[in-house]
C-alpha cells in the first residue's frame, strides 16, 4: 500500500511521471501478475502490461481513494483476463499454463512424478488445488486473497450480490478443505 | 458445474471472522477450514512474491502510453471543440442572418432597428449559450479557444460586409463576457449615408414618372396634368411606405419593414 502519499502519486502519475508510474506498478503489479496466474492466464506477464497501460489511459477519469484504485484496477485485470478467454475460445486455442504443460510433460504418469515435476515450477502445487473450485468460486478467491478486496468490492467487480459472494468463498473454502482430505493432507 | 462439498454445511455454521482468517492464511482453530487456510497460505506466497520477470518493458509500456495519452487528450480536445464549433454553428448562423437582416433593415430607422436587432441576437446568444452550458461542463479548459474560434469564424465569414460583418463580429466577441456597455452601432453613419442615397433615388423616381405623367397627358392634349403626376413633393423624398417607393431597395428598407 502506498499510503499517505497516494493522492500525490496518483495526481503526478496523471501528468505522466515515470517515477510515479513505477511507484503504482511496484505496488499493485505483483497482485496483478498472481491474479492472472491463479486464473491460469495464458500470457500473464503481457496481461499485467496491458492491465498498467490500460490503466495508464483511464487514470484521468478514476476519481476515489487507495482502496477504490486498488479494485479499479482489478477489475481491469478481470476484464482483460475475460477478454483473452473470449479471444482464446474464438481461436479454439487450448489455454495451457507452463506449469500445466510441465505436469502434462512429465506424462501421464503415476501422481507422485506428475506432484514432482509441477512442486519443482514453485508455485505448481497451489495453484492446480485452484482447479478443485468453479470459475466464480476462484475469482472470489483470489480477489480476496490476492487483491485484499471486501466482499463488497468483490461483489460490485464481478456484478453479483455481497451476500453471493460471501456464499461463495465459503463454498470455495470447503472445496478446498474437501481436496485437501482426500489428498491426505491433514 | 458444480463441485459438490461436504463441508459446505459446515462452513456454513463457520463465524464470519474465521472466514476472514482463513482467507488471510491464519489459523483458526476449526480443522477443516485450517485445511483451507494452510492452501491460501501458500497461495499467497507463490502467487505473491514472485515479481513480474518483464517489469522495465511494463514501465516502458506506461510510459508510452501516457506519453501517447496527452498526445491524445489534445487530439480528444481538438475533437470536443470540433463538435462544439458545430454544435454551436446552428444558432450562430441564424444570429448572424437574423442580425444581418434586422441590420440591413436598420437602414431608415437606425434606432429602433438596432434596438431590435440587439434584442434579437442577445435571445440567439440566449439560446446558444443555454445550448452549449453542457458542452461547456465537458471542459473549461477549451472554453477560451472556442470562444476564439466562434470569433474567428465570424471573421472570416465572407457572406457579411462592411459595417454588418464587424457588428456581427462585435456580437460574438462581447458575447462571452455578457458586456453591458452602451450601444454602439457601427452601422448608424453607414445608413444615414444609405438614407440620402435612397432620397436621392426616390426624388429621380419622382421626377421620371412625372415626366412620364407630363408626356402622356401632353399626348392625350388634356391641360390638367398637373393634378395627376402621383409623385411626392420635389424634395421630400421617399415617405415611410408611401406607394411608388418599392422601385428602390434602400428606399423600402428604410420604411422600417424590415422586422421580422
Amino acid at each position: 500500500m502506498i499510503g499517505q502519499a497516494f493522492g500525490s502519486t496518483l495526481q503526478a502519475a496523471r501528468d505522466g511521471e515515470p517515477s510515479a508510474l513505477e511507484a503504482l506498478y511496484r505496488d499493485l503489479a505483483p497482485a496483478v501478475l498472481g491474479y492472472l496466474r491463479g486464473q491460469r492466464a495464458v500470457e500473464p506477464e503481457d496481461l499485467t502490461s496491458e492491465v498498467f497501460v490500460g490503466m495508464v489511459r483511464g487514470l484521468d477519469g478514476f476519481r476515489g481513494d487507495e482502496r477504490s484504485f486498488r479494485s479499479w484496477l482489478f477489475s481491469i485485470a478481470h476484464r482483460r483476463l475475460i477478454d483473452e478467454r473470449r479471444r482464446l475460445a474464438r481461436r479454439r486455442e487450448d489455454a495451457v499454463d507452463p506449469s500445466d504443460l510441465a505436469g502434462r510433460l512429465a506424462g501421464s504418469a503415476v501422481g507422485d512424478a506428475e506432484d514432482e515435476a509441477v512442486a519443482r515450477l514453485g508455485r505448481g502445487w497451489a495453484v492446480r488445488t485452484l482447479d478443485v473450485l468453479t470459475e466464480d468460486q476462484r475469482s472470489v478467491l483470489l480477489l480476496r486473497i490476492l487483491a485484499d478486496l471486501s466482499v463488497e468490492d468483490v461483489a460490485r467487480l464481478l456484478v453479483k450480490r455481497p451476500g453471493a459472494v460471501k456464499t461463495l468463498q465459503r463454498r470455495a473454502l470447503a472445496s478446498l478443505a474437501r481436496h485437501l482430505e482426500r489428498q491426505g493432507v491433514s | 458445474m458444480g463441485h459438490p462439498s461436504d463441508y459446505g454445511d459446515e462452513m456454513d455454521r463457520v463465524h464470519p471472522r474465521l472466514i476472514d482468517a482463513a482467507l488471510q492464511g491464519r489459523e483458526t482453530g476449526e480443522p477443516a477450514l485450517d485445511r483451507a487456510a494452510r492452501v491460501v497460505a501458500d497461495l499467497r506466497r507463490v502467487l505473491l512474491e514472485e515479481p513480474p520477470s518483464e517489469a522495465a518493458g511494463h514501465l516502458d509500456a506506461m510510459v508510452t502510453a501516457a506519453a501517447d495519452g496527452a498526445r491524445g487528450s489534445s487530439v480528444l480536445s481538438k475533437r470536443r471543440s470540433g463538435r462544439r464549433r458545430r454544435l454551436s454553428t446552428l444558432p450562430l448562423a441564424a444570429a448572424l442572418v437574423l442580425g444581418a437582416g434586422l441590420a440591413w433593415g436598420a437602414v431608415g430607422l437606425p434606432e429602433r432597428a438596432t434596438e431590435t436587432a440587439e434584442e434579437a441576437l442577445g435571445a440567439a446568444q440566449e439560446r446558444k449559450d443555454a445550448f452549449s452550458k453542457d458542452e461547456e461542463a465537458a471542459g473549461a479548459a477549451t472554453e477560451e479557444t472556442t470562444h476564439g474560434d466562434e470569433v474567428s469564424a465570424v471573421a472570416k465569414d465572407d457572406s457579411l460586409k462592411g459595417c454588418e460583418k464587424g457588428q456581427a463580429v462585435s456580437a460574438v466577441a462581447s458575447s462571452k463576457g455578457n458586456k453591458q456597455g452602451p450601444v454602439h452601432d457601427p452601422c448608424a453613419k453607414g445608413s444615414e449615408a444609405a438614407g440620402q442615397d435612397a432620397s436621392a433615388k426616390g426624388k429621380q423616381t419622382a421626377e421620371d414618372a412625372r415626366a412620364a405623367a407630363k408626356a402622356k397627358q401632353e399626348a392625350k392634349g388634356d391641360a390638367t396634368v398637373e393634378d395627376h403626376g402621383g409623385g411626392p413633393p420635389e424634395g421630400s423624398g421617399p415617405p415611410a411606405g408611401a406607394p411608388g417607393n418599392s422601385g428602390s431597395s434602400a428606399g423600402s428598407g428604410a420604411n422600417g419593414n424590415g422586422k421580422p
